[in-house]
């Protein structure tokens, strides 16, 4: 019951009130996995990466496989800079749970501490499944720059460019960019 | 819109990295019509504007919007202070390196732990800092070429640094040199080269001291520095025997020439100087050996032998034998 309203609250974005019930919950039972999950949420969203840490950390003693609470574990460690916990969070990781944004934070980590081939490999790695990604393109392109690896880097910088226009861009404007030369049959066509 | 300025930002820096200022510049103006809040990207157009020369008003103004933003922006002010001081204005350039030297003077006060190795080298480097702005600073009004007030920031800095300051001396008479006033001019080239002989006998000593201990990496170190300090040391010895010859002390500048090929007998320079002063006290023997050791060295010497039939003809002796 008591959860349920916290829930209620959490979502009203009434946090203060949240924590309240959910501390309440957590005196009862201290391995009450859901109110701990809940209390790393709040204080992730008010920007306490550190309280965070802190409940995400006890959530994952509990059960190892909450996935959502070890990448939320790892953004609040990367908000806090401790990179190289990060990169310790990623690789203890079993291959097949490594996903995307494990391995996203796992090579942002590794360009604030200065591995930039680490950090160019995973972002590669991140890109060879088909799909670009502006986000990836562009760490990708920031870790070549700092090798000063300039073509390519401008090259992939260009490319995510383009990328983030486009999704930034309402669908009915890129009617205006159709090429004069496509227009021109469409006309015809008509 | 975050990352589209982000990127446009990192593209500038990739294109500026190539050399390619003009182009860079566009980059860093498209970030700036899409962020205006961020101080980095303004001092990031500066630079592109610098580097093409252009100080006047947009590179400065730029500036100033960039410490608008955040004052304390140190590396925006030392730009301001360069833009100031190739436009000719020392008054504000100079308010500006001294509030940067401030900020080091406080630093140096308040938070560094003497007793601590740590602190010791961010003494160190705080104390390079101070120095490099105002050595910055002088070589800008060099550039000026206003010598009066030069001359007025080098003496500044040797009242005020903690650091040794022999090379920018040595700098400063070659100046003097240029504007013949050579007794001035050797009398600090003379100064510096005391000082640096002292120096190079203790780094020699040092080599030698690694070197014997196994000590290679130090031995290393300490033999790039005397290599370099060797090529100061020729530098301002040259310079010396110039002043010296121009004012006619042709032996003592020979013998100045004759102390640089001791130190490096392939100094061309050395040998090249050595015989046009051996030709002007008529020693035409000691004048060709010394023209033939250039030789060895640079084979474009060859065209000094033009200065010994020059001699004959100047002192109307007719030569009697060909001398190439």
């Amino acid at each position: 019951m008591l959860y349920k309203y916290s829930q209620i609250l959490f979502k009203q974005k009434n946090y203060k009130e949240a924590i309240h019930y959910l501390n309440q919950i957590t005196v009862k039972d201290e391995r009450n996995l859901k109110a701990l999950i809940m209390l790393g949420k709040i204080y992730f969203n008010l920007g306490n990466y550190l309280k965070a840490e802190k409940y995400f950390k006890r959530v994952l003693e509990i059960d190892e496989s909450e996935i959502d609470s070890r990448l939320l574990l790892a953004e609040s460690l990367f908000m806090q800079e401790k990179y190289k916990e990060v990169i310790k969070l990623v690789e203890d990781l079993p291959k097949s749970k490594k996903g995307r944004n494990f391995l996203l934070f796992e090579g942002k980590s590794y360009l604030k501490i200065d591995s930039f081939e680490e950090a160019e490999n995973i972002f590669t790695a991140l890109l060879g499944d088909g799909k670009d990604n502006p986000e990836i393109l562009t760490e990708l392109g920031i870790s070549l720059f700092k090798q000063n690896k300039l073509k390519k880097a401008i090259e992939v910088l260009k490319k995510s460019l383009v990328l983030t226009v486009r999704i930034k861009t309402p669908c009915f404007i890129w009617v205006f960019f159709i090429p004069k030369k496509i227009n021109y049959l469409m006309l015809k066509l008509s | 819109m975050e990352s589209i300025y982000l990127i446009y930002n990192y593209i500038g820096y990739c294109i500026a990295k190539q050399g390619k200022d003009k182009l860079s510049e566009e980059y860093f103006r498209k970030v700036i019509n899409s962020n205006q809040n961020n101080p980095i990207y303004y001092y990031n157009l500066a630079i592109a504007l610098i580097r093409q020369e252009e100080y006047g008003g947009r590179a400065k103004s730029l500036l100033i919007k960039a410490l608008d933003i955040r004052e304390d922006f140190q590396k925006v002010k030392y730009n301001l202070g360069v833009v100031y001081s190739r436009l000719g204005m020392f008054k504000q350039a100079e308010e500006i390196f001294k509030s940067l030297i401030e900020v080091f003077n406080d630093f140096i006060l308040e938070d560094v732990d003497y007793k601590e190795e740590r602190g010791y080298k961010a003494l160190n480097d705080i104390v390079d800092g101070y120095y490099s702005y105002w050595v910055d600073f002088i070589n800008e009004i060099k550039l000026t070429k206003q010598f009066a007030v030069y001359e007025k920031s080098l003496k500044k800095l040797a009242a005020e640094s903690k650091k040794d300051i022999r090379r920018e001396w040595v700098n400063f008479g070659i100046e003097i040199f240029h504007r013949k006033k050579y007794e001035k001019a050797e009398k600090l080239f003379s100064k510096t080269i005391e000082i640096d002989k002292k120096f190079l006998e203790l780094v020699k000593n040092y080599v030698f001291t690694n070197f014997e201990d196994n000590n290679l990496k130090e031995a290393e170190i300490a033999f790039k520095k005397y290599s370099e300090l060797l090529l100061d040391i020729k530098e301002a010895m040259l310079s010396n025997g110039l002043a010296t010859a121009k004012r006619e002390g042709y032996g003592r500048a020979a013998n100045i020439f004759t102390e640089v090929l001791t130190i490096d007998s392939q100094e061309k320079q050395g040998w090249d100087n050595l015989g046009i002063l051996w030709l002007k006290q008529g020693k035409i023997e000691e004048a060709k050996n010394a023209y033939e050791a250039s030789i060895k060295i640079d084979d474009k010497a060859r065209i000094f032998f033009i200065n010994i039939p020059k001699f004959y003809l100047s002192k109307r002796i007719t030569r009697k034998q060909s001398i190439i």
